[in-house]
């Protein structure tokens, strides 16, 4: 060093100086990194949780239908013995149900609406009602007051799930005409509908902009679809001239065709309804056609619902869903306009209008959503719960606890105080940290070859859910019990062996209650994960329709995850809020186990 | 005899049986407590051990008999059954004669019977009886043990008898028994996938299985039908689990490396005690709540984007659950990482900032390379925790076997494919079911391997820094 020149020292200087700016770019890139890695773990977390938390908000509440029902003896007890038995298997509670509505809307029948009306609420609604006259038989001649959960798709309306609901106040009083063809012609003083119309334009518009989006991409299957139809030609020439395969060629070659002609119809289909659309909504051709594939537009009195069928600034042509009062004078009225066509919702127009009136009347009242508690699954969203899960998953933990913590901890003690070293216990070793990594569909493999094919247990029982899940956490419990009983220093047995007592007595009195605090977090960690598992037990036929609570262990029965799992394989848009609030059910569950956990740890933790 | 068939004797019997034991605990430790009161000298063992030998002589062959009775009991109430029936009912097929008896047993016990003759009447009253009989026989006989046992654990009483010896043994075996379980288990997994896998290729070639690209399991129940030619060949399956795999690898690596190295290396002690929480949160979710997850709010969003840039994504996409799995393994990754990391020596960075690096050319140049046999040991079990996740691509990844490498495509995987299979109404003893217990050994012996090159690569690796 001392050679060096001073020129070329402030040279090197200069290169530090000039590298070191770089480096601590680098350093500052990867720091950035770090953090950003950070962020987008937690963002995930986050996104997960709040998508599920605002799709449960709908199922938070539910709406209610409030009536007073006239409990006929012709209805209720057909027999007429006032027998409990009788009453609950031959009474009619949905007709009495039914009753009670068209006794609030008398005009439904004559107006051939009142299956609409009756959608309002679904007949197995009414199973309750039957419980509650069987179980009080002298209410029968009687009036009885009831609540039951109405249609979910209502509900879903109600709460707004179809898109805003647009409420145009009307001016002045409204007249309707009944027309010769049955339709009525609606007209104010003036262009009353204009505002509505003017709404209207703009949503034509908009969707048929949507429209176009959609055309884009469907060419371009079609063009594949061309493409696929000339290769499969020349595959089918092929075929022919070797005389091999012919028929399978033939039959993807007709599938092929088949997907291309049907999107050729589907794009001149699109085409035509854009052309209408536009036209429209640049306020052509005449008064505005409404149809079923079009947003539904109501003109709605205090006691009437119409649906127009076309629509001018100055006059509408409309159906009666709703028949108002005789002699009602209109002056207080509104456009109601809904955004998702009855073609898009699985509630038409005439329950809807129904259901606005009765929620009017008060009928229809929002409550907090008791149901998901108190009843177990069905085929209704509505009448749906999570009872029969929640039995079926408190049975199999119960199962997997008493055969997985006290053979865990047995095998525990045994591999960390008594064992001699020796190939074999090397294996169960082994053996232990394979079985805690292999997937848990293959311990649902094993449930479904050895406990029902082989043993011939009940299929979807608790009891065989319980082994499988138990066997599956027996090594997370292994793991976490020799972790517990290593953390004990050794000179706890010293002393325990050098005062006399046995090598079991100094494990047993000493060693194990020491340990105790961290195999119990570790047992109590590996039940919340078996409590969320849902794999295995698809295997061993846990994937049920369970309509009744389980009451034994070898009962038919479903758990939490797997309830969950089969609601969201159901096609109603009802069953996807009751989804998400099971799934912040099950997840308060899991966090408050693992509370527990965190908390023994806590509280009787001990560095040594 | 017929009214003890349904009454629960056994269950009675075991409760006698165990209250008998209780009191014979404290019978044994109270008698074992007077001798050393009457001046017989100090005992070899505690009295409480006398009282544990008395309990565990009354209880233990007792329930053993009545478990042993509860599991053999229709085989033995069948044979007996046999042995007084008329011939010509014993001459009917096997089916024939499996139906007979499940007949009877549903006439006997409650149940809807698919015909109801006089034989069956008459069978179900003697099948009744010997229920029954079988019942009071076995739990008469717990009893008599149970009060044997009593005596020779009291005739053994005294100063000399080493009870702490005998229930030690006892304990010990105990112990044993719980620790052969875990290769019970094992042995239980192998054999069940091998029986079943061999059955599948006694039908189908193990060749045509492995390397086949046609894969449509439906069968065709009548001949008519078309297009459902059985065919098992797992390609599709495997390169659709692997892309998704891959999918979730890229998601999970970076993040989960990164934030491995930022939180051990540079983020403060807060900054730890709050991302340690939401890590371990992620982790502690069920994967069907992340298959929910994928399903309704990731495979939307895809398809919203992809269709808002021109292209054609299916409603189930493979992105969509390779995604979410990456997500779900974040935490498997991270904690594992952290782990290693931490247990590299802080000598080895002090050595390296003592000679002027900064702190991430320490961490790449010194940290990750010392860690590293360790973070390739995490990521091939979480590669191997993704090749067997089920709940997540069953719900998001959908079931058509595309041979496609676009992750925009709909594609399925192994483990969809054993659900698929077992699920759903049909025979135990199907080609389908053969099929899926085929699937699932290869997934068996393929997660196997990368356990357990991870495992050891992981232990090698922790050996050398303690």
């Amino acid at each position: 060093m001392t050679d060096m020149s001073p020129a070329s020292r402030t040279s090197l200087r200069e290169l530090v100086a000039s590298k070191i700016k770089k480096r601590h770019a680098a350093e500052l890139r990867f720091r950035g990194f770090g953090v950003t890695m950070v962020v987008s773990a937690i963002l995930a977390c986050s996104l997960l949780l709040v998508s599920i938390l605002s799709q449960s908000v709908p199922a938070l509440t539910e709406n209610r239908l409030h009536l007073t029902l006239d409990v006929t003896a012709e209805k209720a007890d057909p027999v007429g013995q006032r027998d409990p038995i009788d009453i609950r298997e031959q009474g009619n509670f949905y007709g009495l149900v039914q009753d009670a509505l068209e006794a609030r809307f008398p005009a439904a029948e004559a107006d051939g609406t009142l299956d609409d009306l009756f959608d309002v609420a679904t007949s197995l609604a009414a199973v309750p009602i039957g419980k509650t006259i069987a179980a009080d038989p002298s209410v029968i001649g009687k009036k009885l007051d009831v609540t039951l959960p109405i249609n979910d798709d209502l509900d879903l309306f109600i709460k707004g799930a179809f898109g805003r609901t647009l409420e145009i106040k009307g001016e002045g009083t409204l007249v309707s005409a009944l027309k010769p063809d049955g339709d009525f012609a609606l007209s104010g003083q003036g262009p009353v509908f204009a505002k509505a119309v003017e709404a209207l334009r703009g949503d034509l518009g908009r969707a048929a902009g949507s429209l176009e989006q959609g055309l884009i991409l469907k060419r371009q299957r079609l063009a594949t679809g061309q493409a696929q139809v000339t290769a499969l030609q020349a595959a089918l020439n092929a075929a022919t001239a070797k005389a091999v395969g012919v028929a399978g060629a033939e039959a993807s070659l007709e599938q092929a065709a088949n997907n291309v002609a049907g999107l050729e119809s589907e794009i001149a289909a699109d085409l035509a309804t854009i052309k209408t659309y536009r036209a429209a909504a640049l306020g052509q051709g005449g008064p505005l056609p409404l149809g079923d594939n079009k947003p539904s537009v109501f003109v709605e009195t205090k006691t009437g619902t119409y649906k127009i069928t076309t629509l001018s600034p100055t006059l509408a042509t409309a159906k009666l869903l709703v028949r108002p009062k005789a002699g009602e004078i209109a002056t207080d009225w509104k456009m109601v306009q809904i955004k998702t066509p009855q073609d898009g919702r699985a509630v038409n127009d005439a329950t809807i209008a129904y259901g606005r009136h009765l929620k009017a009347q008060n009928a229809i009242q929002p409550a907090f959503n008791t149901t998901i508690f108190t009843n177990s699954d069905s085929n209704e969203p509505e009448l749906s719960g999570l009872l029969s899960a929640f039995v079926g998953s408190l049975l199999t933990l119960a199962v997997t606890f008493c055969l997985a913590v006290p053979i865990g901890v047995a095998t525990a003690v045994y591999l960390e105080e008594f064992a001699p070293k020796n190939w074999l216990t090397d294996f169960i070793e082994v053996n232990i940290n394979n079985l805690a990594a292999v997937p848990s569909i293959v311990f649902g493999l094993l449930g479904f070859a050895v406990f029902l094919t082989f043993f011939n247990m009940p299929r979807s029982a608790p009891i065989v859910g319980g082994i499988v899940l138990a066997l599956m956490s027996l090594p997370i419990i292994i793991i976490a019990s020799r972790a517990a009983l290593k953390a004990v220093p050794p000179s706890i047995r010293e002393a325990a062996l050098g005062v006399g007592a046995s090598k079991m007595q100094a494990t047993f009195h000493h060693v194990l209650p020491l340990a105790m605090p961290g195999i119990m977090t570790g047992s109590i960690l590996a039940m919340a994960h078996a409590l969320g598992e849902t794999a295995p037990l698809l295997m061993i036929g846990m994937v049920a329709f369970i309509a009744d609570v389980p009451t034994g262990l070898s009962d038919s029965a479903t758990v939490l995850p797997v309830e969950l799992f089969m609601w969201a394989g159901r096609p109603e848009r009802a069953w996807e809020p009751r989804t998400a609030f099971a799934i912040i059910l099950l997840l308060i569950f899991m966090i408050l186990m693992n509370a527990v956990a965190i908390y023994l740890r806590r509280k009787f933790e001990r560095r040594w | 005899m017929q009214m003890f068939a349904e009454f629960p004797i056994g269950l009675l019997t075991a409760l006698v049986i165990l209250t008998f034991g209780t009191w014979t605990w404290r019978d044994a430790t109270r008698r074992a407590n007077s001798m050393v009161g009457a001046g017989q000298g100090r005992l070899h063992s505690l009295p409480g051990y006398h009282g544990w030998y008395g309990a565990l002589w009354v209880v233990g062959p007792a329930l053993s008999l009545l478990l042993i009775h509860d599991m053999t009991a229709q085989g033995s109430i069948r044979a007996l059954l046999q042995t007084g029936l008329s011939p010509q009912i014993l001459g009917l097929s096997p089916d024939r004669l499996d139906l007979f008896f499940a007949d009877a047993r549903k006439i006997a016990f409650g149940g809807i019977p698919s015909a109801t003759t006089p034989e069956l009447t008459a069978a179900a009253a003697s099948l009744k009886s010997i229920a029954g009989g079988l019942n009071v026989a076995f739990s008469a006989g717990a009893l008599l043990l149970a009060g044997l046992g009593f005596f020779l654990a009291r005739s053994q009483l005294g100063r000399d008898f080493r009870a702490r010896n005998a229930v030690e043994a006892c304990v010990r075996a105990f112990m044993i028994v719980a620790a052969a379980i875990a290769i019970l288990t094992t042995a239980g997994i192998v054999l069940s996938l091998l029986f079943e896998t061999l059955k599948f290729f006694s039908n189908y070639s193990p060749i045509d299985f492995l390397f086949g690209t046609h894969w449509s399991p439906q069968i065709a129940i009548r001949a008519d039908q078309v297009g459902q030619s059985g065919a098992f060949g797992a390609v599709p399956l495997f390169l659709g689990t692997f892309l998704i795999m891959l999918i979730a690898m890229v998601v999970a690596i970076p993040v989960g490396l990164g934030s491995a190295i930022y939180l051990s290396e540079y983020a403060s002690v807060r900054v730890r005690a709050f991302v340690k929480p939401v890590l371990e949160l992620l982790a502690g979710i069920p994967t069907v709540v992340f298959g929910f997850f994928a399903l309704l709010t990731v495979a939307p969003i895809i398809r919203a984007l992809g269709t808002a840039a021109g292209l054609d994504v299916s409603a189930q996409s493979a992105l969509a659950a390779g995604l979410v799995m990456g997500i779900m393994i974040i935490p498997f990754i991270s904690s594992l990482s952290d782990d290693v990391i931490n247990s590299v020596p802080q000598a080895l960075r002090d050595g390296s900032y003592a000679m002027g690096a900064t702190k991430s050319e320490t961490i790449g140049r010194v940290v990750i390379p010392a860690a590293l046999p360790g973070i390739v040991g995490s990521v091939l079990l979480a590669v191997s925790k993704a090749l067997g996740e089920t709940m997540i691509v069953t719900m998001a990844a959908g079931q058509n076997a595309n041979l496609s490498v676009n992750p925009l495509d709909m594609v399925t995987t192994v483990t969809v494919q054993i659900v698929t299979l077992l699920t759903g109404d049909q025979e135990y003893d199907s080609p389908k079911t053969h099929a899926a217990f085929a699937l699932g050994f290869v997934l068996f012996i393929v997660t196997l391997i990368l356990n357990i090159i991870a495992l050891r690569v992981v232990q090698k690796y922790r050996e050398k820094y303690d």
